[in-house]
């Protein structure tokens, strides 16, 4: 393989990126203003009140269409190395987020996040543990599925897939199960939010519990509200997201530890050793964020610094999610079937629907921030 | 059209697209003794899933090193098991050669056969790595620059 400098790496970077930032200025500046105005069905921007589109899930529906339709399936490699630094997009964007609260409000947040995000993390496991045993499934399916159902999706499937030996087509198939879940629950949720007339408060905490896709939580929470200041659905949202991404780690040690029990050749997990490998460090950027905001190192709130901080993030998130949305496949997620679908449907569906129940009648309208 | 189910003259070289498909390279096999043909078995380690999971913005890069890492294993663990799979059943039956190689399966496969082969032997749908989520048949017999045989899995 020809290897190339650290010039020729940037420059290989540009095609990708100027076409996700190129697809991006589209979107928000002529598209998204133009569906604003336009009338359907007797109502004008019927496409944005009824739909709930904007240019975040624009973003993300045109990422799918570059990739299924006009790139034939496959990402071309002239945009590759380019589109692959949507997670570099993302990630930065969600420590930027940190800015959006004091360690006071992020520990009064947090507080509740955890409690119902430990339950529905571990009440899922069990469920997904049971279905396993029901449907007769390989340990190994069952404790993939566990993890990615349980936690944060895509991202927990990989962290767990290595310490209970998943075959990788069943791999295959648990995340294109997960993934096909996930951008269903994304473009369902800010109608059902929208329908049931919950406040930013309840939709981010619902979304952050039952979604089971930690990027689909921050791409819905955009579409529902795409705002991003205290108070709205990403802020709320995002403390859940930080919540479930932490406690990673401890629901894979977990699982290991109950995959390996049941095997002949029994090995022993480490949790320092999953903790060193698998803790997603860039949470630490988040609070940093936070402690920054907390001494009030990024000016009063209306401040410019502030202002510019959040068009940037709307920035950085949109040109994000063209990408996500060019890595969704439509044929892999066709693909996905036998018994990982249907525990992934069945354990999915019912976190989704109970999540709902539970800010239904526990969650107040409002909190303070 | 490239897919042929007729024969117009004996292959002399048989390319064999290798998976865990039932059945597939008892007919590829039979093929090569039937014809005395050469029969070469390609087997692809798939190395397109750091793509498959590039949507993952999350985790870090010990988790998504380690994940790649596994896969890596699993994928030499399949080709070794082809390897001897391959070895042992063609060995003073016909006359063979393993190929193995690392890519886009259906990318890997066409380069193959783009070294010029009478006929190639694909299962169908092919299983290879993550073309078990793709339909890699199609792309590989509308690029195909040679004779295609698809071969269903045999019914067990």
């Amino acid at each position: 393989m020809e290897e190339r400098g650290t010039l020729g790496k940037l420059a290989a970077i540009i095609p990708g990126l100027a076409l996700m930032v190129g697809t991006l200025a589209v979107l928000r500046l002529y598209v998204e203003p133009w569906m604003g105005e336009v009338t359907l069905f007797g109502v004008k921007g019927w496409l944005v009140k009824v739909l709930s589109l904007n240019y975040i899930l624009l973003s993300i529906i045109t990422g799918m269409l570059f990739r299924n339709f006009i790139f034939g399936g496959r990402i071309p490699a002239w945009a590759e190395e380019g589109f692959r630094t949507t997670r570099l997009f993302i990630k930065t964007g969600v420590i930027m987020l940190g800015s959006l609260y004091t360690l006071q409000t992020l520990l009064k947040l947090g507080v509740s996040a955890a409690v119902l995000i430990l339950g529905f993390v571990f009440g899922t496991v069990f469920l997904v543990m049971f279905l396993g045993r029901m449907m007769k499934v390989d340990r190994s399916v069952t404790a993939v599925m566990a993890a990615a159902c349980g936690v944060c999706g895509v991202s927990a499937a990989v962290a767990a897939a290595p310490g209970v030996r998943a075959r990788p087509v069943d791999l295959a198939l648990a995340i294109a199960t997960i993934l096909g879940f996930g951008i269903l629950t994304m473009f369902i949720s800010p109608f059902i939010g929208t329908a049931l007339n919950l406040s930013d408060f309840q939709y981010g905490a619902w979304v952050g519990t039952g979604i089971l896709n930690s990027g689909q939580v921050l791409a819905t929470c955009l579409a529902f509200n795409p705002n991003i200041a205290p108070g709205t659905a990403v802020a709320y949202g995002e403390v859940w997201n930080v919540v479930r991404v932490i406690s990673i780690p401890f629901v894979v040690f977990a699982i290991t530890v109950w995959y390996w029990k049941g095997e002949a050749d029994a090995k022993k997990a480490s949790l320092s050793k999953i903790l060193v490998s698998k803790f997603p460090v860039f949470v630490l950027g988040f609070f940093g964020m936070t402690a920054l905001s907390s001494l009030g190192m990024l000016g009063a709130e209306g401040s410019e610094t502030l202002h510019l901080l959040r068009t940037f993030m709307a920035w950085i998130f949109g040109i994000g999610l063209v990408g996500q949305g060019a890595y969704i496949d439509f044929r892999e997620i066709k693909a996905a079937g036998g018994k990982p679908l249907r525990i992934g449907i069945i354990a999915g569906t019912t976190k989704y629907i109970l999540a709902l129940i539970v800010i239904l009648l526990f969650m107040p309208k409002e909190v303070g921030f | 059209m490239n897919t042929a189910v007729h024969n117009s003259g004996a292959p002399r070289t048989l390319l064999l697209v290798l998976d865990d498909t039932p059945g597939v390279f008892e007919e590829a096999l039979r093929i090569a003794k039937q014809h005395k043909a050469h029969l070469t078995g390609l087997f692809v380690l798939d190395a397109t899933w750091n793509g498959y999971v590039a949507h993952d913005w999350l985790s870090g890069s010990g988790s998504r090193g380690d994940f790649l890492d596994y896969i890596n294993d699993e994928e030499k663990k399949s080709a070794q098991e082809a390897l001897q799979r391959f070895e042992a059943q063609t060995k003073g039956v016909v006359e063979a050669e393993f190929v193995m190689s690392a890519g886009h399966v259906v990318e890997q496969a066409i380069a193959q056969m783009e070294k010029g082969y009478d006929l190639v032997v694909v299962p169908n749908p092919l299983r290879r790595g993550l073309e078990v989520m793709r339909d890699g048949v199609a792309e590989l017999t509308r690029k195909a620059p040679c004779r295609v045989l698809l071969v269903p899995a045999r019914q067990e």
